[in-house]
């Protein structure tokens, strides 16, 4: 009895990621689904615009909602420095902050560090900068130190539905032993995360999955996150210039279901959301969403890109997903030209450009 | 249009009146002391249509200056559709002023029969006849006479007559369009009161002209449209409203522009002025800051007309209580709504230390929900 009750008890605590996944594509590995966070149910493929410093480009969150954007997404870094973490913090989160009742995503504040921070230095401690601002918090000049259990703390308090892990970010086009402690660090690294984690119970820490452009490495860094117990998984690193042909490979890695004709499973768990960092082309999104992704962001939301998203959802449950990349990539690249890694990246989720054309005419 | 004069008060001229049968919005009536909702360029600054419905839905007066819409008038020549329609306006009352008053103009640019009006590309020239081009292109709801009210608190005698004798001159020109015009058959006409701050002159311009066929006027020449205004003695303004107002029939629409502080204005509707613009709110929002002061129209005016409550003293004994300066660092944690109870969307939804942060993140939004 005893037993029982705290079974159900433990049925009761609420996750803080649910995805049901509604409908999968008959060929692709496409599909659509409900992610149902703390603050809001957001229906995927996602694509979540950016608002650096708690708003959006002058748009009100009334409009935010009326454009249906369900999830947005703030950068650590910027808010830790304006208005900083005590003043969201007395404010009761960014939510309550910015008066934004939807959901909302994090990341780690490492990438802007040290994209934007060029004394920016990695150890196994954490990010190590120079503080370039004069507030009160910290003295201009003075050296600070950004750890895996820093980020988080921070991102405790701004207390977004999903957080991201710190990475130990490397450009994307490193080669060498760099890349492969990188691929380690990032992993130990997300240890530190879960493990000083304040609220499993309503926020999400996504791993990021790096390896640089090495398959070795990234199914390495894939396999690693897949064991630890998490809600949902992000790709990053793949966003810093390398070729379209790499940049699919690396998604398809982690995704695919099929390996030289044979069923295998996806090297990130095909239950749990996926999330490619930092692209946000049309046509890249369509073919990530072909390769099983299910979020984006992207700093310039349009309404384009709105419809572009539900579009892709409607055609998926309509079981209609792959006539309609065709259609769509016949409208993005009019003269019939497709750039060979479109053409070989849909080929790989049984989505042929040129023969379903073909068959359609 | 048709301006009736609904109350008037027993302790003050303050009066309440209604401003209705207008061709374009047959439906619509505006009661007064009414705010033209102040525009640039065709819009409400930082406040795009969609935003606009968030602050009100209902029906509003705008006031188009024309140095920031000058330029629609080319494309407007070509095609029968107004000003309100070209700047997506369709729903709201337009009045078209010749000057901006929000925007201070270089002075010294006017001629006998020419006012320079400031827009991006630098000075236009116009005169009667071009100016009674425009207005019959832009087909407005309510407009202003072209004048040369380019005089202030300092200017001397000889710029005041050349002031009256230039404005006069457009005056006769514009009105005799007007009359003649079969696109502006519809639209309000309205004089411009020049005479600087000499009061024999405003009334002896006043006598001129109060017996034409004019729907009101305006109390023009009496400062440079630059944010300055809201610090103006009042006292000096009182003399010439006063006296000007006298010379009118009584349902003659009274305007008076600027960005006035709100005390000043509430003096004014003591003195019987109907009609102002939303260019302090403007200014208050450029500078980062907030007003703080319950600002619902009807309380102003029952107050005003039917028991003087001294609203008035009191904002003057404390000067700018009634705004706050939301860029100061006491603000930053400041939870608090701009105004406590205030049922506005800015003031529902967000706390000062939000705006603060905005402000100080130089983030797009901070305006828009100051100008709310
Ligand atoms: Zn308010």
């Amino acid at each position: 009895m005893v037993l029982e009750t705290d079974m159900s008890a433990k049925g009761c605590v609420k996750s803080a990621l649910n995805f049901t996944i509604l409908a999968e594509c008959r060929k692709s590995n496409a599909r659509t689904g409900i992610m149902k966070l703390p603050h809001f149910d957001v229906d995927t493929p996602v694509f979540m615009p950016v608002g650096t410093q708690g708003s959006m480009k002058g748009i009100l969150p009334e409009q935010l909602e009326e454009l249906d954007y369900q999830i947005i997404l703030g950068n650590t870094y910027h808010l830790g420095t304006r208005p900083g973490i005590d003043v969201i913090e007395k404010a009761g989160g960014l939510h309550k902050f910015m008066n934004w009742n939807r959901a909302l995503l994090t990341d780690s504040g490492g990438f802007q560090m040290v994209s934007l921070l060029k004394l920016a230095d990695i150890t196994e401690e954490g990010v190590k900068f120079i503080s370039p601002y004069n507030d009160m918090s910290s003295d201009p000049g003075k050296e600070c130190m950004l750890t895996p259990e820093h980020s988080i703390e921070i991102q405790n308090v701004i207390g977004a539905d999903i957080i991201m892990q710190l990475d130990d970010v490397v450009k994307t086009t490193t080669v060498g032993p760099r890349v492969e402690e990188a691929t380690h660090r990032t992993s130990r690294w997300l240890d530190r995360c879960l493990k000083a984690h304040a609220h499993p119970e309503r926020q999400n820490i996504f791993p990021i999955v790096q390896g640089g452009l090495d398959p070795n490495l990234r199914s390495l860094s894939a396999k690693m996150h897949a064991e630890r117990e998490v809600n949902g998984y992000a790709i990053g690193g793949l966003s810093g210039g390398e070729c379209k042909e790499d940049f699919w490979n690396m998604v398809h890695l982690c995704t695919k279901r099929k390996d030289e004709g044979k069923d295998v499973q996806p090297l990130l768990p095909k239950e749990k959301p996926r999330y490619v960092m930092g692209v946000g082309f049309a046509v890249d999104i369509v073919v990530c969403c072909a390769l099983g992704v299910d979020m984006f962001d992207c700093v310039f939301p349009t309404r384009t890109a709105m419809r572009l998203m539900k579009s892709i959802r409607e055609s998926i449950k309509a079981d209609t997903f792959p006539e309609f990349v065709v259609g769509f990539m016949k409208c993005a690249h009019p003269s019939g030209e497709y750039p060979k890694w479109v053409l070989d990246s849909l080929s790989a989720v049984n989505i042929h450009l040129q023969k379903e054309e073909a068959g359609a005419s | 249009m048709k301006f009736v004069i609904d109350t008037i008060s027993n302790s003050s001229l303050s009066r309440i009146g209604t401003l209705k049968n207008f061709h374009r919005l047959p439906q619509i009536s505006f009661e007064t002391p009414i705010l033209f909702m102040y525009s640039k360029g065709g819009c409400i600054p930082h406040l795009t249509h969609d935003v606009l419905q968030y602050v009100s839905k209902e029906y509003q007066a705008i006031q188009v200056p024309l140095p920031s819409t000058i330029s629609c008038h080319h494309p407007l020549t070509k095609s029968q559709e107004g000003i309100a329609d070209f700047i997506g306006m369709r729903e709201y009352l337009v009045y078209c002023s010749v000057q901006d008053p929000a925007i201070p103009s270089p002075a010294g640019y006017n001629t006998m029969d020419k006012v320079s009006i400031w827009c991006k590309s630098g000075k236009e020239h116009v005169d009667s006849d071009r100016y009674m081009d425009i207005m019959e292109a832009f087909k407005p709801d309510i407009y202003q006479c072209l004048g040369d009210g380019e005089t202030n608190v300092d200017s001397t005698n000889k710029r005041i007559q050349k002031s009256i004798k230039r404005s006069l001159h457009m005056f006769h020109r514009c009105l005799e369009r007007h009359k003649k015009s079969e696109a502006l058959k519809n639209s309000a006409f309205i004089a411009l009161l020049q005479g600087g701050y000499d009061v024999e002159e405003r009334v002896n311009y006043a006598k001129e002209i109060a017996g034409s066929p004019i729907d009101g006027f305006v109390i023009d020449g009496l400062h440079d449209n630059s944010p300055g205004v809201e610090f103006f003695d009042f006292d000096k303004v009182k003399p010439i409203v006063t006296e000007s107002v006298k010379e009118f029939p009584e349902d003659k629409l009274r305007i008076v522009h600027g960005c006035w502080s709100p005390e000043t204005v509430l003096k004014l509707v003591e003195l019987g002025i109907d009609a102002f613009d939303s260019s302090f709110p403007f200014a208050v929002t450029e500078r980062g800051a907030a007003l703080t002061f319950p600002y619902k129209a009807s309380d102003v005016c029952d107050a005003d007309v039917n028991h003087k409550v001294p609203v008035t003293e009191d904002f003057v004994k404390e000067e700018h209580s009634y705004e706050i300066n939301l860029g100061d660092s006491k603000y930053t944690e400041d939870f608090q709504p701009i105004l406590k109870d205030c049922q506005c969307l800015c003031c529902k939804k967000h706390t000062r230390a939000y705006i603060n942060h905005l402000l100080l993140s130089k983030e797009l939004l901070a305006r828009v929900l100051l100008m709310m």
